[in-house]
This record gives structure tokens, C-alpha cells and sequence, in this order.
């Protein structure tokens, strides 16, 4: 999770990752920053997030981008 | 019949009233379809066939899709404590290949249609003018009259194959239904370019006459008549006498001429989207929001993000995503994190998916050089 949050910040510094759950619904995180965030966690966690990935419930939050991580560094 | 005529108005009056008589409430989806074929019938178009092939296609592919879903969903849960993780794995990315082959070739027949219908004269043209022996344009095929609202069920069909591909929708198993999500009367014309999965709930299922549904759909129905016949209609004539004289116009009076245009567009697209919220909420089924005061952004990519949403949604979701995650996508990243600064590698992917979706919204837009101009100035 630390990781994540490492990636979050450097990302958008300005973003309350620790509490907002609405990342996408609201509109904080758009489409280039999601792009930009998977090519860091592939990376970062040697998974591949993929088009089916896409889903505003996987990135609404840090936990639930975390959750999604664990998922597919499971079926690796 | 267009949605702002008199005529319309007649016609919804009475759709309405045979809609909402109570042994009516089980067959309202087929009232819809009925009201459906016969409004594209009066609205100008008599040929039924090119949006009766995408049902059809559009109606096998997604249960293909479906069945492979299922079948893969019974095989994990039959052999997940039994089998290796690798077996399963392998299995998932043999059962992800068969589906990507039938989702890929049931686009390529939805889209084949489009291309050949609205693009075919267009494409013709081309060749002929690099290689003028061929005559291309001669051939029939290049010249067929394109069919009402095919560059918006288009698009909607290719959504709900995706998103039953995905797994995050089941297919729909009556074809007439499938039919019904693609020729909605009120939305035909020009959109919003509904989602299955937002619309089938409120589109198959039954609904009472609501008086709150009714006094707000006529609010909202006629707030788009006065945007539409009130401001657009009557901006038309100013702006299109300005393009007409552009070259007496001074600098000053042709700046005026775009603004005029900029606010007759929105004027008459948000305008007819929001008449045709208002009879479709009045019908219990709530479509999608095209515009939220766009002209309010405090920038250019929020601006997008507020104009034409269920179009730039549509590609940001299924084309966007998929490029800029696409092999050639992440190996361009890769290659320019060894090379460009950190900052600017990051946006790599996006922008090479930002030209793609450019390309193809301009090109949507009308089959011609100046919209595919414009979609690539717009990156």
C-alpha cells in the first residue's frame, strides 16, 4: 500500500488519497492521469492492469486500487 | 416527422395514452419498438435493413460472448480448488483469445456497415483521385443513401458488445429487444448514445403514469423547444448571412459570426437533447446528460469533458482506454521512459491515444477531410 500511495502522491500531491472514495465519480482523477497511474503500477508491481481493468469502481479509491493490485498479482 | 414538428407532438399525445392504459404495463417494451419502427419509418427512412444486420449481428456476437462468459465462469468455479493456478491461468488466456476473436470480428461487421454506407463515397473518391483509371466511384456500393441515426446505434452497439465482452452486462436473449435498445424513437436521431446497461432496466421493464414524470419531461421538453426553435432557429439566418459575406465582413463582424455559431450549436444540439430527455422521461426511461453548461469550463479539457458527454465518454471508455493500454502503447512508454524526461514520458501513451480518438471523432462526425482536419488540429 505504501508503494501505491508513494505513486498517488507523486502523481497528484494536491489529492486526499488516504480518505476520498470518488476519484473517478468526481471527476479528480480524468482519463490521462489513469493511463499515467497504470503504466506506474504495472511497473511498479509487475502486473498488468488491462482494458477490462477500466472500471471506475477499480480507482474510485487508493484501497480499492490496492485491492485490485492484490487481485492481479494473485492470478500472476 | 422531426422531434420539434407538430406532427411529432401528435404522435407522442398518442403514443402516450395507449403507453400508459394499465393492460398496456407487459407490453410497453413492444409499444416502444411499434412507436419506434414507425417514427423511423416517417422520419424519412424507408430502409430498415442496415440497422435490422446490426441487430442481428450485434444480437449473436454479444450471446456468443455470453456463453463463453458463463462457460468460463462455471469452469473456474468447477476447478478452482481442484486444478493448478497455472492450468487455470492458461485456460483464462486461451477463453480471453476465443473471446477477443468474436468480439473483434462482430465490431469489424457492425462497423463494416457503417464504413460502406457513410464512408464508402468518401473513401471512393480518394482512391480515384490517386489512382483516376480505377473509377471506384462508379460502383453502387459507393452511393448509398445513408440511413437514419447509423453513426449513434453504431457506436451503441459497439459498446454493449464490449461491455458483454467484459462481462459487465449479460446478453440479451430476444432479439426484438435488442432491436427496441437500438431504434428507441426518441433517441435515434441524434443520440444521446445510451449504454446498454444503463438503459435495458427502465427500457424492458413496465412503468406507470407518473404525474411528477410528466410535469418535469414537459419542462425539460419544452426548455429544449425554446432553446432549439426560439434561439437556434433564429441565430441560423444572422450567422450563416455572416459566413456568406466573409470576405466584406471587418475582422470584428466575423468574430461576432463565431461566437453567434458557437451559441446556435449549443443552442440547437443541447436543446434537442434535452426534448428528447423530456418524452423519454415522461416514458419512465431516463437517457443519458449530453451537456453541462459547457461554456462555464475553466478549461479546454474540462470544456470536452462538458460537451457532447455520452460521445466523448463513449470513446474515452471504448477507445481511449483500449489504445493508450494497448502492447504498441506500453512498449512507446517504456521506450520513452528510457529516453524523455519523467514528467513528459507519462503522457506518451495518452497522447498517442488522444490522436487516435481525435482522428476517429472528427472522421464520426462527417466523412470528409475538413472533420478529420479537425479532429487532428483538436489534439
Amino acid at each position: 500500500m505504501e508503494e501505491l500511495m508513494k505513486i498517488l502522491k507523486e502523481l497528484r500531491p494536491e489529492v486526499d488519497f488516504e480518505n476520498e472514495d470518488k476519484l473517478i465519480d468526481n471527476g479528480i482523477l480524468d482519463s490521462f492521469d489513469l493511463v499515467a497511474l497504470v503504466g506506474e503500477i504495472n511497473d511498479t508491481f509487475d502486473v498488468e492492469v488491462e482494458f477490462e481493468d477500466m472500471e471506475p469502481e477499480n480507482f474510485n479509491s487508493a484501497k480499492a486500487m490496492y485491492a485490485m493490485i492484490q487481485r492481479l498479482e494473485d492470478e500472476v | 416527422m422531426t422531434i420539434n414538428s407538430l406532427s411529432f407532438l401528435l404522435f407522442f399525445c398518442g403514443f402516450v395514452i395507449v403507453y400508459f392504459l394499465p393492460f398496456m404495463k407487459r407490453f410497453q417494451w413492444v409499444l416502444l419498438l411499434a412507436a419506434s419502427v414507425v417514427f423511423y419509418a416517417l422520419a424519412g427512412s424507408n430502409n430498415f435493413l442496415y440497422i435490422i444486420l446490426a441487430t442481428i449481428v450485434t444480437y449473436i456476437g454479444t450471446n456468443l460472448l455470453d456463453k463463453k462468459n458463463k462457460e468460463q465462469a462455471e469452469y473456474i468455479t468447477a476447478n478452482k480448488k481442484v486444478l493448478p493456478k497455472a492450468e487455470i491461468k492458461a485456460y483464462k488466456e486461451t477463453m480471453k483469445q476465443k473471446k477477443h476473436t468474436i468480439q473483434v470480428w462482430t465490431i469489424v461487421a457492425v462497423l463494416g456497415i457503417l464504413v460502406i454506407v457513410k464512408y464508402g463515397k468518401f473513401i471512393a473518391g480518394n482512391v480515384d483521385r490517386l489512382f483516376p483509371a480505377l473509377k471506384v466511384s462508379e460502383y453502387s456500393i459507393f452511393h448509398l443513401l445513408v440511413p437514419l441515426g447509423i453513426s449513434y446505434y453504431t457506436l451503441m452497439a459497439i459498446g454493449y458488445i464490449i461491455d458483454v465482452s467484459k462481462g459487465k452486462v449479460e446478453s440479451e436473449k430476444n432479439i426484438l429487444k435488442v432491436f427496441l435498445f437500438l431504434i428507441y424513437f426518441p433517441q435515434i436521431t441524434q443520440g444521446p448514445i445510451g449504454r446498454f446497461i444503463d438503459m435495458a432496466p427502465a427500457l424492458y421493464g413496465s412503468h406507470e403514469f407518473s404525474y411528477e414524470r410528466f410535469r418535469d419531461g414537459c419542462q425539460r421538453l419544452l426548455w429544449g423547444f425554446f432553446k432549439k426553435m426560439v434561439i437556434a432557429d433564429n441565430m441560423k439566418p444572422m450567422v450563416d448571412y455572416i459566413f456568406e459575406h466573409a470576405d466584406k465582413g471587418s475582422g470584428f463582424t466575423l468574430f461576432l459570426g463565431c461566437m453567434y455559431f458557437a451559441i446556435q450549436l449549443y443552442a440547437d444540439f443541447s436543446g434537442y437533447t434535452d426534448i428528447v430527455k423530456g418524452f423519454s422521461h415522461i416514458l419512465g426511461i431516463d437517457l443519458m446528460e449530453n451537456f453541462e453548461r459547457p461554456f462555464f469550463s475553466t478549461s479546454l479539457a474540462e470544456y470536452w469533458r462538458r460537451w457532447h458527454i455520452s460521445l466523448s465518454s463513449w470513446f474515452r471508455d471504448y477507445m481511449f482506454y483500449p489504445v493508450s493500454l494497448s502492447q504498441p502503447a506500453v512498449k512507446i512508454n517504456r521506450l520513452g521512459k528510457k529516453f524523455l524526461p519523467q514528467r513528459v514520458s507519462k503522457l506518451v501513451p495518452s497522447l498517442v491515444a488522444m490522436f487516435v480518438v481525435w482522428f476517429a471523432t472528427g472522421l464520426w462526425h462527417d466523412a470528409s477531410w475538413r472533420y478529420i482536419l479537425w479532429g487532428g488540429q483538436t489534439v
